[in-house]
């Protein structure tokens, strides 16, 4: 298990740090407040990859932001470890090569895309072309600002003001299916016991990426806002209440109970579970 | 909508099966006619269409009494250019958002209302009190009705966006899901489709009537 607490950095107060490119003059103001939480679950391979950019570069966090990159690779497929590792490094690489000029929403777009294709150029070294995938859900905090893509069940939420609400939606083949409800077409005691109702419909590792989750227009946060990513060993596990019981608490603590939550559970079958949460709170620290 | 005019409306009746049907109905009819009549973004014409929608529904019940007492509640939007002007009378709502983010929500005539202007419940919990559909103020009642009309025409600006809903869509859609579903959306139908769908999973099949409208100013 792992959990650790992000802040690392040098400076005195971990959320005010001094810019190389003023020399220390002005102090560069760190907004966003990380935890996270691994388990292995009941499962013989962690096949989930998380990480971060990097932040102790004021000057990439001045245009960059903070981000946080999520993969659960899919045991059904081959090498589901592999599948999100590269994934998880791909996209990283690409959005750390961002330009300042460029905006954030591209960067992640274009990182996504990078995922994709390593995913793909993956499975065709390993000769199982287009047979591993990966889940993949990432977040950008620049500012006031987020940004997100996802691609998979792999979850973002938002937790605002004691409410937690899905900012993503799963692409599953129960989406599609609760699509023909809200028409008449089915019942929604069949989609409940549909055998394929958990059947990925959008992955990366495909060629084309079929569904990709995103926001088109920049979407403002409030102080206070939590935005978590978590992969489907947690959100299968516990539910909703619980999860808005821990959130309010500091990033890493919320994970860990949240974690701790999920195996007290004891499920058989326990699933990987990857927990990541990002805390908007631009006035701690300012005092 | 940069140069055009328009003129939208949502009306939720009440008064049994077909008299709310009925009321409705000649609500939107009658505030659809009389905006082609005299198009302009004033609070004056505002009144105009709501009280002519109010003497419509009154007269109806005269005449017809298998509806009598037939109600509804409406919230009306015009906008001409970049200016726009709303008003509402009941509980069906319309939200303004600016930057993705809520900006402004008409304040509902309704019990739960009047207990958060009492300061007794907080504003998040209109949503689930029991006296929600416990209205103050509708068409077809009175013989003049209390419209809430903004009175500054508001400037719109690239990339806002307005919801008109009904109750049955604004309590079972939160405003941070509308904003989100509306930051991920390119057209006013994506956004809708996006509420509507969790409108429908939260309902687990239990929902009351609906209707939202979604307008986008273009950029």
């Amino acid at each position: 298990m792992r959990s650790r607490s992000f802040w690392t950095g040098r400076c005195v107060d971990p959320l005010i740090r001094a810019c190389e490119h003023c020399a220390g003059k002005v102090p560069y103001f760190l907004n966003v407040l990380l935890g996270s939480a691994q388990h292995i679950g009941a499962r013989r391979e962690q096949q989930d990859n998380f990480g971060f950019s990097d932040t102790d570069s004021p000057f990439f966090l001045g245009h960059g932001g903070v981000l946080a990159v999520l993969a659960d690779g899919m045991g059904g497929l081959l090498m589901g470890g592999e599948a999100s590792r590269v994934a998880r490094d791909a996209l990283l690489r690409e959005y750390q090569a961002k330009e300042p000029e460029e905006a954030p929403s591209e960067a992640l777009e274009r990182a996504l895309h990078a995922a994709n294709v390593a995913v793909f150029e993956a499975s065709r070294q390993e000769e199982h072309e287009g047979r591993i995938g990966t889940t993949l859900a990432a977040a950008v905090i620049k500012g006031e600002w987020l940004y997100w893509v996802a691609v998979g069940d792999t979850r973002i939420y938002l937790y605002r003001r004691g409410r937690l609400i899905q900012v993503t939606e799963d692409h599953v083949y129960a989406e599609e299916l609760y699509r023909k409800a809200l028409k008449g077409e089915m019942g929604l005691a069949q989609i409940r016991s549909h055998p394929q109702k958990g059947a990925l419909t959008s992955h990366l590792g495909m060629l084309l990426l079929r569904h990709v989750d995103r926001n088109f227009r920049s979407f403002r946060l409030d102080a206070g806002d939590r935005i978590m990513l978590c992969s489907d060993g947690l959100h299968g596990a516990i539910s909703r209440q619980e999860m808005v019981s821990f959130l309010g608490l500091e990033p890493s603590e919320a994970c860990e109970r949240m974690l701790q939550k999920a195996l007290s559970k004891s499920k058989p079958q326990q699933d990987n579970i990857t927990v990541v949460v990002m805390a908007y709170e631009p006035r701690r620290g300012l005092g | 909508m940069l140069d055009e005019r328009g003129c939208w409306v949502v009306a939720d009746g009440l008064g049994g099966y077909r008299a709310g049907e009925v009321a409705s109905r000649l609500a939107v009819e009658t505030i659809v006619a009389s905006s082609r009549i005299d198009h302009e973004v004033s609070p004056g014409a505002l009144e105009k269409y709501l009280q002519e929608a109010n003497q419509t529904l009154l007269r109806r019940q005269e005449e017809d009494p298998d509806v009598n007492g037939m109600r509804t509640t409406t919230v009306v939007l015009v906008a001409q250019g970049r200016e726009a002007l709303w008003a509402h009378v009941g509980d069906s709502r319309l939200y303004h958002f600016r930057q993705g983010r809520v900006r402004f929500c008409t304040i509902d005539h309704s019990v739960p209302q009047s207990l958060v202007e009492a300061g007794d419940i907080l504003p998040e919990s209109i949503r689930f009190h029991s006296d929600r559909h416990r209205l103050l103020r509708v068409l077809g009642k009175d013989r003049r009705v209390q419209a809430s009309i903004e009175t500054e025409k508001q400037l719109l600006e690239g990339g806002d966006a307005l919801l008109l809903c009904t109750d049955g869509f604004w309590e079972l859609v939160y405003e941070a899901e509308m904003e989100v579903d509306f930051v991920k959306s390119l057209t006013p139908e994506d956004w809708l489709e996006k509420m509507e769908i969790r409108l429908f999973k939260r309902a687990n099949g239990h929902h009351d009537n609906y209707t939202a409208v979604g307008v986008f100013v273009e950029e």
